[in-house]
């Protein structure tokens, strides 16, 4: 300020100079905005649009304004039991059971000296970066009747569960997609933790269990979180597991949507159903991120 | 740690991490179980069973000599690359710019490029699938390639602003201070600082674009499918030793790049934690 007062003509062209120069070096990030822009929120703003137009059989959408399909959607107690009802409960169930497996294999992984640590984390690696369609036709053989699981469960005299093409079998299938995705963030968190941290909590005392609900599990949240939260979000908008493990009887929101759209050809409540989807998810996530948070504050009061 | 508890206090202890073992061995095992089992099915004569009744690597050389499914492995992987490349490209300059610009512009930066990650994929690709539809009418390998930038680029974003957070903004001064240009002080100062990142962004755009099924299924070309969705449709319809083998392929495949990693970068880029 003082400088503009006293030598306005130098500042002047030192402002410009430096303007160009700062344009010059946020020009590199236009193309990726406007890349972003154009195929990302156009297309969801699209979308948005698309569930509000009115479908008729054989005709491209018209934009109405309508929330027919929303309404549809919302209020037909099919919908809301076959589609709504099993994809929240799918999805929440799968990302805490892939989070208890997750931090099992996580912690032990973590605690091996790190020169031992090599062999389980690349094989976790290689099973995150094997396609998802592959792992799911794996879990097929397996589970199939007349598999190695339907013929474990019959020597061991068990009664006979039917695992393919049921509920349980979809979910058996968002948790082993998912684990791979809590593991690895865990493992960097809780090899972090300092150990003169659990040395301290010994040596007043706790126990093994009292250590590690006071100590490591606390300091381990953000990873949890991490994890977690990707699971979720995969689970929650799940498509191949549900087409290929649920046999067409288990229908969750994601795949829903791929029907309505593609076999049906009705877009608009495709749409419909895709927005409620992302909001149900993005909702799910804020209440979970807002529980923590008060869970993991309250904690550190009372400490 | 858990060593030395375990040895001083004797056999009373021995449970507990025995305990962890047997659960972490499950869990492991749980994880594996899948890549296993479709080599196993490789590995059969006549149908798919696991564990395989009558050995043969018959399978494992039909699934080479079948070019559908080698076109199909090569499409993934050109689309890979490509979607790889271009979202760490684009992200280079957002989590450069994260990190000097004021905290709103920064909110809306985030927001624009982690946008993507909120929304579920198939639900990005319906949105694109219909607007690609209703402007063009067909599909193409360009739209999956960029439908596979966006849902790409939140990783590499991630990874390099984890990187630039503990950037010392004093040795980029220094740089300039002595009358590099932005483009040399970036080349020779910044870039290898943050080469980590960059690194570990490009491995998790490529993985994803390698795995993603959703973008795919909405927007690939009938007549150029990549490996997932041809196994998709094969499944759907038919289930021989030969879509066992051909997995079995891409297991090796995956297996032998994470190798690779492993050995340039080391697998710490995957956990997050710095060496």
């Amino acid at each position: 300020m003082s400088l503009t007062l006293s030598s306005p003509q130098t500042d002047d062209r030192g402002g410009l100079r430096e303007r160009c120069a700062a344009w010059a070096t946020r020009a590199p990030l236009f193309v990726p905005f406007l890349f972003v822009v154009l195929f990302f929120f156009v297309p969801m703003a699209w979308l948005v649009a698309t569930s509000m137009s009115t479908h008729e059989v054989g005709s491209p959408p018209v934009f109405t304004g309508t929330l027919e399909h929303y309404a549809r959607f919302w209020t037909d107690p099919f919908y809301l039991e076959t589609a709504l009802w099993t994809t929240v409960k799918l999805s929440v169930v799968s990302t805490a059971l892939a989070l208890i497996i997750g931090y099992v294999l996580a912690y032990y992984i973590a605690e091996l000296p790190p020169d031992r640590r090599g062999f389980l984390t690349s094989m976790v690696v290689v099973s995150l970066s094997v396609n998802i369609v592959i792992r799911i036709f794996g879990l097929n053989v397996l589970l199939m009747s007349g598999g190695l699981v339907d013929s474990a469960l019959t020597f061991l005299g068990m009664p006979r569960v039917r695992i393919m093409y049921t509920e349980l079998g979809v979910l058996i299938g968002l948790v082993q997609i998912a684990v791979p995705y809590v593991v690895l963030p865990l493992i960097g968190v809780i090899a972090a933790i300092d150990p003169a941290l659990k040395e301290a909590a010994a040596s007043v005392g706790a126990n093994k269990y009292r250590t590690f609900w006071a100590v490591t599990f606390p300091l381990s949240l953000p990873g949890v979180v991490a994890g977690t939260l990707i699971a979720f979000t995969l689970n929650a908008a799940a498509f191949a597991i549900p087409a290929l493990m649920g046999g067409g009887r288990v229908r969750m929101m994601g795949m829903m949507a791929y029907e309505q759209a593609t076999v049906q050809g009705n877009f608009p409540f495709a749409a419909a159903v895709g927005i409620s989807l992302t909001i149900l998810s993005i909702v799910i996530t804020a209440i979970y991120l807002f529980a923590i948070n008060r869970t993991f504050r309250t904690a550190r009061k009372a400490a | 740690m858990t060593a030395t508890t375990t040895m001083s206090s004797g056999k009373v202890r021995w449970p507990l991490p025995t305990g962890l073992g047997i659960a972490a061995s499950c869990a492991f095992i749980f994880v594996v179980a899948p890549l296993i089992v479709v080599a196993g099915a490789a590995l059969n004569a006549e149908a798919m069973f696991f564990p395989p009744r009558q050995l043969t690597l018959h399978w494992m050389i039909a699934a080479l000599t079948e070019g559908s499914f080698v076109n199909g492995a090569l499409i993934s992987f050109v689309v890979a690359a490509v979607a790889a490349t271009v979202s760490t490209l684009f992200a280079l300059p957002v989590a450069l710019q994260l990190r000097k610009a004021p905290p709103a512009v920064a909110r809306i930066l985030t927001l624009s490029f982690m946008g993507p990650l909120l929304v579920p994929s198939v639900i990005f690709a319906l949105a694109l699938y219909s607007v690609m539809m209703y402007a063009f009418g067909v599909t193409n390998l360009f739209i999956l390639m960029i439908g596979h930038v966006i849902i790409t680029m939140p990783y590499p974003v991630r990874t390099i602003t984890a990187v630039t957070e503990h950037l010392d903004p004093a040795l980029e001064d220094a740089a300039s201070s002595v009358g590099a240009s932005p483009w040399r002080t970036f080349v020779s100062v910044t870039l290898p600082l943050i080469k980590p990142g960059v690194i570990a962004g490009f491995l998790f755009a490529f993985i994803t674009s390698w795995n993603d099924f959703s973008i795919s299924v909405f927007l690939t070309p009938r007549e150029l499918q990549p490996l997932p969705i041809k196994i998709y449709e094969y499944l759907l319809f038919q289930y021989r030793p030969i879509i066992a083998a051909v997995s079995t392929w891409s297991v090796i495949g995956s297996a032998i790049i994470v190798l690779i990693i492993d050995r340039l970068v080391g697998l710490n880029v995957f956990t997050g934690r710095r060496a």
